[in-house]
This record gives C-alpha cells, sequence and structure tokens, in this order.
C-alpha cells in the first residue's frame, strides 16, 4: 500500500461485491438493519445469498439507494452509483460494526448516499408536508378558540361582577379581600375537628420591630474592626453560678421536647449539631432523648410541667436548668392530648396511666422549685422561661429576688408545633420591645451583671441576633430557623403528599423514617457557620471587636414608632449639638471603653502564660 | 425457678461481648437479661480513624442496630442512661423510668470525656472517637485549606498509683490520622500542609514496647511528621495550640483524642477509687461488690480505649460469673496483653501483641499488609455479627 493511501478506501469489484441485490427490497432498495458480524460482512463483500434480515427500527430502517432508484432520483436528493461503475470500495474496515455505523462509513469513504427511509407508502416529502400542514390548521383553530373564549369571557365576567354577590360566586372576592388564607384554613379546621385550631411553626408577627432598625456603620471614630477571633462571639451565661454556661456563639436551640415536639433522630441531630459548633441545646419539654445529655455541649435541661419518668437526677448531667413557666405561644395554659398520639417510646416514659397533661400554671411554689432546681444542678446555672408580658418588669423582679440566673423571654411570633392558634396568633408582646424593657429593668436595679437575658421568638436571621444582643439580649434561642435549615435537602421527599414538618415532628403520619439525620446534622452546623460569619460581619462592621460591646447607639430605626418603642435614635432627627442626653451617653461610652481596656491591661500583667486571656 | 436477672450497661464493645458470652454459656435458661444503652445503634469505631482519608458518609457502615441483636439474643434492650448505681439495693437508677433491680451487672459505659481539663478546648475542635464526630471531620478535612493539621491527644486525669499510668488514653488513633492523611492521594497534595502530633506521653508510642515504638517512629519521620511530646497545652483557640514553652502552634484543622477523668456515674455512684475508676479483682469484680463486673473503659487496671481489650475483660467476667452461678471451677484471672492494629498508610498495618505495658517481657510486631486487612476482616464480621463474632477473643 502506497504511504498515506486511505487503508480503508481499497476498491471493490464492483457494487454487487458491497450490497448483494437481494438484500435490498424490489422497490426501493432497503437493506434492513441488523449487526453485522464479521461472517456477515464477508458475506456482502462476497456476495453472499444469504438474505439479510434484522431489526426493523419502528417503520424506518437504515437504507441505501438501489440502482436508478427513482424516488431519489425525483426529488434529486441523491446520485444513484452506478452498480456497474468500476472502482466502488470494499470496505473490509465494516467487519462486527452495526449496520448503521457501516452504512455512515460507507457514505463516507465512497461517496454515496445513505439515510432513512419508510419502505412503503407515502413518500416522506408528503408526510412532512402533511404534517406542517396540520399543525398549521390545529394551532389556528386553537387561536380561534381561544379568541372566542376571551370575548365570551370578557363579557361573563362583567356580568359576574354586576350580579348580586350574596349568593353568586362573586361573594368569594369580598371573603378574600378581608379573610387570609390563614384564616380561612384555621377555620375549615375548627370546622372539621371541633377542636381548638392549632398553627404549626411560626405564627404572624404584628408589627416586626427588629425589621425597622438598621445598623449605623463605623466611619471614622470608631473605624471598622478589621478582625474578631472566635473567642470575642463567646458569651456567658449566670456568671454568678459556680458553673457558668460558656456558649461559643451567643446561640441556644430552642426547647422542642423529644415526642411532643420533633422525633428522636430530629433531637439527634439538634444534638450534634450542639457539639460540633459549640452552641446550647435545651431539651424542651418532652421527655430527656437519652442519648443527648452526653453529645449535647453545652445542655440544658427544661423542667417542664409535664409528668414525665424523668428522674430528677438527670439535672447531673446538665450544664444549665430551666424550669418552664410558660412560653409565648402557649402562656402557661393547661395542655392535654390522648396518650396515643405520643410516639410508643415517649408514651412508656409518661408517668401515670392518663392521658397526656402539661399542667397550668404553677405545680409547686416558685421558691421550692428554684431550690430543688438549685440542689440538682449542682452549682450549675438556674434559668427560668416566660412569655413575654406587658408586666415583665413585675416578673423580672420576683425572679431576680428568687436568685434567678438566666431569664429567657419568650416573644410574640416564637413557633410551636401544635399550639392554640388562638393563642399564638395573638398573644404576649414581640421581643425586641420586652427585651429592652427587661434591659432597662435590671440596668435600673443594678442586676444587668448578674442576671443574664435569653430573647426568643421570631428570630430568623444573624441580623435579629446581632439586633437583639445590641438591645440587651445576652444570648438568642432559635426554633423555626434551625428547623428549616435542618430540614433543607430533604423536603422534595415528602412533598406534596406530606409538609416538611413531616421530617421532623413526631406523631400520626409523620416521615420521620426518611429523615436523614447526618444530612441534617450537617446542615444545621453549616447554617450556624455562616451565621457566626455573618455576626463577624456586622460587628466589624459597626466598630467593636466583642459582640458583648454591641449596644443600642449602633442602631438606629427607620420609622419614629420604632424609635420610641425600642428607645433608639431615628435617622430622621437631626443631631442638636446642645444635646445634654448626647453628650452624657457618649462620655459614659468613653468612660466604659476606658475601664475595659484598664482591665485588659490589668489582667495581662497579672497572668504569668503566655496564653492570652 | 426463681429467675436471675442480669444488667449489662452499655452497648459498646464490652457490653455486646457480655451479651454474646451470657447466650452462649447459659443459653435462655432462667436468665432474663437487659441491656442499657442510650443510643438505638452501636459504632464500630476502630473504623472511625478513615475520617482522614473517606467521604463523610462512610459512618453509615460502621453502624448497626442493637434492636436486632436484642432480637435475636432474647434480650430487652432498654434506651436509657443510667444515672446512679446503688450497690447495696441492686439497683440501677435510669434517666427516664423506673429504676432497674439486678441481680448481676456487667458494668461497660465507658468513660465520659473532660473537655474541660484543657482551657478552650470543646467537641467543635474535632475529634473522631463518635461516628458524628467522624463524619464532620471527614467534611473539614475535604475542605481542608493547605496549611497546618494537627492531631493532639488531651490528658488522662488517674490515680498516680494506677497501673499502667499513661499520660494520655490509647494514642493510636491520633498516629493512624496522621499516617493516613499523609499518604492521602493525590501525592502532590502532600507537600501543602504540615503535619503536628501533640501528645502529653513522654514518648511516641507509650502503649507500645520498644519493637512497636522502634517501628512507629520512623514511620511518623518518614511522613514528615513534627512530634510534640511531654506537651502541656495551655489553651486551645479556633486556630492555633498553646503549648507550654514552645507557643502558638498553628492549627488551621485539628482532631483531638479527649482528656478523660474516668466515669462520672462511677463517680456519682461513690463505686470509684477516688478518681473516677473502678477498682476491681484479678476476675474483674468490683473490690466490694462481688455481683458487679466493671468491664471496658472504666476498669482501673484498663488501657482505654483499646476494644480487643474490652472483649477478652467481658469473656473473662462472664465466665467467672457463670463458674460462680453453678458452683463450678474457677477460670483463670484476668492477664492484661494489649493487642492492637493500626492503619499506617499504603494498605498497611501494625499489629503488636504485648504485654510489656503490664511489666511482661513478651512483644510481637508484624508490619505489613496482612495485620490491615485482618483488620478490616474483624471490623465486617463484628458488624456483621452485631458485635459478636465466631471466635471471640
Amino acid at each position: 500500500m502506497p504511504t498515506g493511501e486511505n487503508p480503508h478506501s481499497r476498491e471493490a469489484d464492483s457494487w454487487k461485491d458491497v450490497y448483494p441485490s437481494h438484500a435490498r427490497s424490489p422497490k426501493t432498495g432497503v437493506i434492513r438493519a441488523r449487526t453485522l458480524d464479521a461472517g456477515a460482512t464477508n458475506r456482502i463483500n462476497r456476495a453472499d445469498s444469504t438474505p439479510l434480515t434484522g431489526l426493523d427500527f419502528g417503520g424506518q430502517t437504515p437504507s441505501i439507494p438501489g440502482p436508478r432508484d427513482p424516488v431519489l432520483t425525483d426529488l434529486g436528493l441523491s446520485r444513484t452509483p452506478d452498480p456497474d461503475q468500476p472502482g466502488l470500495k470494499r470496505m473490509p474496515f465494516l467487519r462486527g460494526q452495526s449496520t448503521l455505523t457501516a452504512f455512515a462509513r460507507i457514505r463516507r469513504h465512497s461517496g454515496m448516499l445513505c439515510r432513512m427511509e419508510i419502505p412503503t407508502g407515502p413518500t416522506i416529502g408528503f408526510v412532512i408536508v402533511m404534517m406542517v400542514l396540520g399543525e398549521v390548521f390545529g394551532l389556528g383553530v386553537l387561536a380561534l378558540l381561544a379568541y372566542w373564549a376571551w370575548q365570551r369571557g370578557r363579557r361573563r365576567l362583567e356580568e359576574w361582577l354586576g350580579q348580586s354577590p350574596r349568593v353568586g360566586p362573586s361573594e368569594l372576592l369580598y371573603s378574600l379581600s378581608s379573610w387570609s388564607l390563614r384564616e380561612l384554613a384555621l377555620t375549615a379546621q375548627r370546622a372539621t375537628t371541633g377542636r381548638p385550631a392549632i398553627s404549626p411553626m411560626e405564627p404572624p408577627l404584628g408589627r416586626a420591630w427588629l425589621d425597622e432598625v438598621r445598623f449605623d456603620p463605623a466611619t471614622i471614630t470608631p473605624p471598622a474592626a478589621s478582625n474578631i477571633s472566635q473567642e470575642r462571639i463567646r458569651t456567658v451565661l449566670g456568671p454568678q453560678a459556680t458553673r457558668p454556661v460558656t456558649l461559643a456563639i451567643p446561640l441556644i436551640l430552642s426547647g422542642m421536647g423529644w415526642g411532643v415536639g420533633v422525633s428522636g433522630r430530629a433531637r439527634q441531630a439538634l444534638a450534634e449539631a450542639s457539639a460540633l459548633t459549640g452552641i446550647g441545646l435545651n431539651s424542651g419539654e418532652g421527655p430527656v432523648w437519652p442519648p443527648e445529655p452526653q453529645i449535647a455541649k453545652p445542655w440544658i435541661w427544661q423542667w417542664s410541667r409535664a409528668r414525665w419518668q424523668d428522674q430528677r437526677a438527670i439535672g447531673f448531667r446538665a450544664d444549665m436548668i430551666e424550669l418552664q413557666i410558660g412560653q409565648a405561644s402557649e402562656g402557661g395554659i393547661v395542655v392535654k392530648k390522648p396518650r396515643r398520639r405520643l410516639p410508643p417510646r415517649v408514651r412508656q416514659k409518661l408517668a401515670g396511666t392518663g392521658p397526656f397533661v402539661i399542667h397550668g400554671g404553677l405545680t409547686a411554689p416558685l421558691v421550692g422549685w428554684v431550690q430543688s432546681a438549685r440542689r440538682v444542678g449542682r452549682g450549675c446555672p438556674v434559668g427560668v422561661k416566660i412569655p413575654a408580658t406587658h408586666h415583665v418588669e413585675e416578673d423580672l423582679m420576683q425572679l431576680t429576688a428568687l436568685g434567678i440566673d438566666v431569664i429567657t423571654l419568650d416573644g410574640a411570633g416564637a413557633g410551636t408545633s401544635g399550639s392554640p392558634a388562638v393563642l399564638t396568633d395573638h398573644q404576649s408582646i414581640p421581643i425586641a420591645v420586652a427585651i429592652v424593657r427587661a434591659h432597662d429593668w435590671l440596668v435600673s436595679r443594678g442586676q444587668r451583671s448578674t442576671v443574664s437575658l435569653v430573647a426568643s421568638g421570631h428570630v430568623h436571621s444573624a441580623a435579629d441576633i446581632a439586633k437583639l444582643m445590641a438591645l440587651g439580649a445576652d444570648a438568642v434561642a432559635l426554633g423555626s430557623v434551625a428547623l428549616l435549615a435542618l430540614t433543607h435537602g430533604q423536603v422534595s421527599g415528602v412533598l406534596p403528599g406530606r409538609g416538611p414538618t413531616s421530617l421532623i415532628f413526631s406523631g400520626p403520619g409523620d416521615r420521620t423514617r426518611i429523615f436523614d439525620r447526618d444530612l441534617a446534622a450537617e446542615r444545621l452546623i453549616s447554617w450556624v457557620e455562616a451565621t457566626e460569619q455573618e455576626l463577624k460581619t456586622i460587628c466589624a462592621s459597626v466598630g467593636v471587636t466583642d459582640i458583648r460591646d454591641l449596644g443600642r447607639h449602633h442602631l438606629v430605626t427607620d420609622t419614629r414608632e420604632a424609635a420610641i418603642a425600642l428607645g433608639l435614635a431615628w435617622h430622621g432627627d437631626r443631631p442638636n449639638p446642645l444635646d445634654l442626653n448626647r453628650l452624657i451617653r457618649q462620655l459614659l461610652n468613653e468612660w466604659h471603653r476606658g475601664l475595659k481596656t484598664w482591665a485588659h491591661l490589668s489582667r495581662l500583667l497579672a497572668s504569668p502564660r503566655k496564653f492570652p486571656p | 425457678m426463681r429467675v436471675h436477672h442480669v444488667v449489662i450497661l452499655g452497648g459498646r464493645f464490652a457490653g455486646l461481648a457480655a451479651l454474646h458470652w451470657i447466650r452462649r454459656l447459659a443459653g435462655h435458661r432462667s436468665i432474663r437479661l437487659y441491656l442499657v444503652t442510650p443510643e438505638e445503634e452501636s459504632v464500630y469505631r476502630p473504623d472511625l480513624v478513615w475520617a482522614a482519608r473517606a467521604q463523610p458518609d462512610f459512618v453509615r457502615r460502621t453502624r448497626f442496630p442493637l434492636s436486632n441483636l436484642c432480637r435475636m439474643l432474647d434480650a430487652t434492650l432498654i434506651l436509657d442512661r443510667a444515672i446512679g448505681i446503688d450497690a447495696q439495693t441492686q439497683t440501677v437508677y435510669l434517666a427516664g423510668r423506673t429504676p432497674l433491680r439486678y441481680d448481676t451487672l456487667f458494668w461497660a459505659t465507658g468513660l465520659d470525656w473532660a473537655w474541660e481539663l484543657v482551657p478552650g478546648l470543646g467537641p467543635a475542635r474535632g475529634f473522631v472517637c463518635e461516628d458524628y464526630a467522624a463524619r464532620h471531620t471527614a467534611l473539614r478535612l475535604q475542605q481542608h485549606p493547605q496549611g497546618s493539621f494537627v492531631v493532639a491527644a488531651g490528658p488522662l486525669r488517674q490515680d498516680p498509683a494506677k497501673i499502667p499510668n499513661l499520660a494520655t488514653t490509647f494514642d493510636g488513633p491520633l498516629y493512624e490520622m496522621a499516617l493516613l492523611w499523609a499518604y492521602r492521594k493525590p501525592r502532590s497534595a502532600r507537600n501543602h500542609h504540615r503535619i503536628s502530633l501533640v501528645t502529653p506521653a513522654s514518648m511516641v508510642g507509650q502503649e507500645l514496647g520498644p519493637k512497636g515504638r522502634a517501628v512507629l517512629l520512623p514511620l511518623l519521620k518518614k511522613a514528615h511528621i513534627d512530634i510534640h511530646t511531654g506537651a502541656t497545652v495551655d489553651g486551645v483557640e479556633a486556630d492555633a495550640i498553646w503549648l507550654r514553652g514552645s507557643g502558638r502552634l498553628p492549627a488551621q484543622t485539628m482532631v483531638w483524642m479527649p482528656p478523660s477523668a474516668g466515669s462520672r456515674l462511677a463517680r456519682d455512684s461513690g463505686l470509684d477509687d477516688g478518681w473516677g475508676w473502678v477498682p476491681t479483682r484479678e476476675h474483674l469484680q468490683h473490690r466490694q461488690w462481688t455481683n458487679i463486673y466493671a468491664i471496658g473503659d472504666l476498669n482501673r487496671a484498663t488501657l482505654p480505649k483499646l476494644g480487643h481489650t474490652a472483649m477478652v475483660q467481658a469473656r473473662v467476667a462472664v465466665h467467672h460469673w457463670w463458674a460462680t452461678f453453678n458452683h463450678e471451677p474457677l477460670p483463670p484471672p484476668y492477664h492484661p496483653t494489649m493487642v492492637s492494629i493500626m492503619e499506617i498508610g499504603q494498605g498497611r498495618g501494625l499489629l503488636t501483641i504485648q504485654d510489656v505495658l503490664y511489666g511482661g517481657s513478651r512483644e510481637w510486631v508484624s508490619v505489613g499488609r496482612i495485620p490491615a486487612l485482618t483488620k478490616h476482616l474483624f471490623g465486617r464480621l463484628y458488624r456483621r455479627g452485631y458485635g459478636g463474632l465466631t471466635i471471640m477473643p
């Protein structure tokens, strides 16, 4: 073979050497598709008399035009190879290839046309033309119908709107303009069950004060901070206790009880996230999920008003004990559920044989309860959870008299797994206002440094957390947003048949078995890490290097109402150079800053260690 | 005939081995077995060091459910946590239900981590002793930026007179992590990281004999691992460890063998030696209460975190109980021997069998692929047998 010559382009003796004539249909010269093994290709090459039969591709088969094919000639699509013409290629390279591939290569090498063709019936061109015409006609008819329907519907709509709405369908228009879909659903729920309607997750917040607050960025004095270490994000709860609680980030996963709220798998994921990020985990009103005390760090045991078989000695393992007096979504009311509504393992934990009951009010004098908690806690902080109320100062007065270390205020808009909607939607005051009032009251009594405040309710992001801390909170408890992060990536597994909460809420009809706790825990950890970064960013922007230095002077409001409610400056106000309050505030800030610097320097001088305190 | 109540606390190596041995010896005759553990699943922990190399979801393969095992062995699974043991009334107090009476107690709850022994240290810094921690560590190592990777052991608080007296728990997993990470692929990635090993022990491989150390040390040096022995950690930050005398050691990613101070349950129950460890006799019975057998990590005579030791102790304890129960001749007492297989990268393992740590002189070391394969085979059979093997050590 000469150098550079295509080895596959050896010439065949004749056209018949390549394609035996009996393998073509008499009319169009179709060769049916089949795999050409080496033997078959040889047979083709030898013009073997064995007929080639095989697969039929749905009526269309690969074809090669026969000699003087009248159809192709008429359509002008190809040139007809002359079987008698010498010089057609012999093609040994076709061995072991499918017929389609073989035909493609034949065309490439010999210049012949190879295409799909319908063996019998109307020609392909005719079919294409008919299809196009059919589609055009169909679209035209549809357009006419739509035009006719629009014209007719428009007239009907006008007539319909003009009719009396008393019994007509236009009544819906009037109802929906004054009723929200939520209210309609709650009404339907009451009508169906005959019981108080419940609303899962967060209820609407009447006025989101936090959304009307902005950060006031640092510019020259002080400038924006450049670097905020993780140690500067830490918070200590109950500083007066023997064993105060340190949170790596000022966040607590709010009390979502096992069995009465979320499933065991969800509790496991929450505990793992707590351990691996250093944020607190509250056990909630349910019984203790057994692995939780060992995993979560720090772990807060909520001593609830329900009668579980949990022994008080579980408090030995707690980093903090919280006495649950009430919450925003329920207040301190009695809650009863049939025993069968609880998961089997949780049912076993229920003391007695009656229904599941969370007792209303205080089951014992608060003094005795606090003393018991102190005995069980062995020096850990003792906290109390109460709803945020308009008489928060009176509550604080009683609680501080008992020496409570941590007070958790649960504000309006706090989520729940199934509290009465009549309470969740219409009870408690917003957490921003409650925290401001509580902080101010504690400052006025000189107890701010001894009592820690935890804010809870309708907290969605790092911005909300930072704003609440600037308003006076020491830490923030999260519920719904943690559950959203927990279920991210798995919701599609239950939709549309079930809601996303079926993955994590325990109870009849839940889908907790398909809940992937590994994925969920990592999602929540990622969310916490992102929030930590965002908190640092906010601190840097307002010019503080420690999150505990966030104060009200870092916030301004969009509205005058928010400024009055939260005791902040409204950005519409012009600063008065003779404003005595402002001057005193500035002086106090400088004084505090100087004291902090002095304390820091004193610690450094007093410490012989290289490790910074 | 009176039913004998046997309670096993703990569903890990020692507890599960005890469960298997009891059913093998006693069958189903007049013995009522209770397994008390907070977790629904047990985890084969020796495989968790693969967090250095594997995908995060490898931890799923290390878990096996305990409910199947208890059904198979006709034991009652109590998913709860023991919060106290009253040896006088033979009662175990549980966190979430009524107390449980026992005639014989096999106590294998292990030890508790004492993170507070090192300032700034906590689970969030990274460790691989639990499945969730190994999963998260694997994820972090996948995203590990170029920089320093530190494996560190926390101190062990114990009675100074205890034998063996070690500065930390069995830190073999740290060597495994460091070597697996050092020999990971691609080869080019190894040059961009600095690996450091920090241990309060005065030497590398404190739990190994001279031969084992002679093999391990060159392996660590060959992998360019910086070694800080006799280290006292003054504090831990997010990206650094402060060592007394050496100052700041950068650590973009760190994995800890947590500090330990014995068992809180032992301390709370007043059954410890004053340091959180349970003192036992030669057949692993409690010094004072003969119907309590302390096996596994919490035993005063144990080097913590060795699965093989826990399984052997379970065998000795159960055989002794069965012989006493049936008035038969007593089996030989427990002779501590340390058997461990460490992954050393490149598909090889380091097998050491020795009693040097306990005052003996025998030591046998093997390095190569066979030990690594043996470990993998053991792990597979262990998981498939729900913590039991056809031939138990």
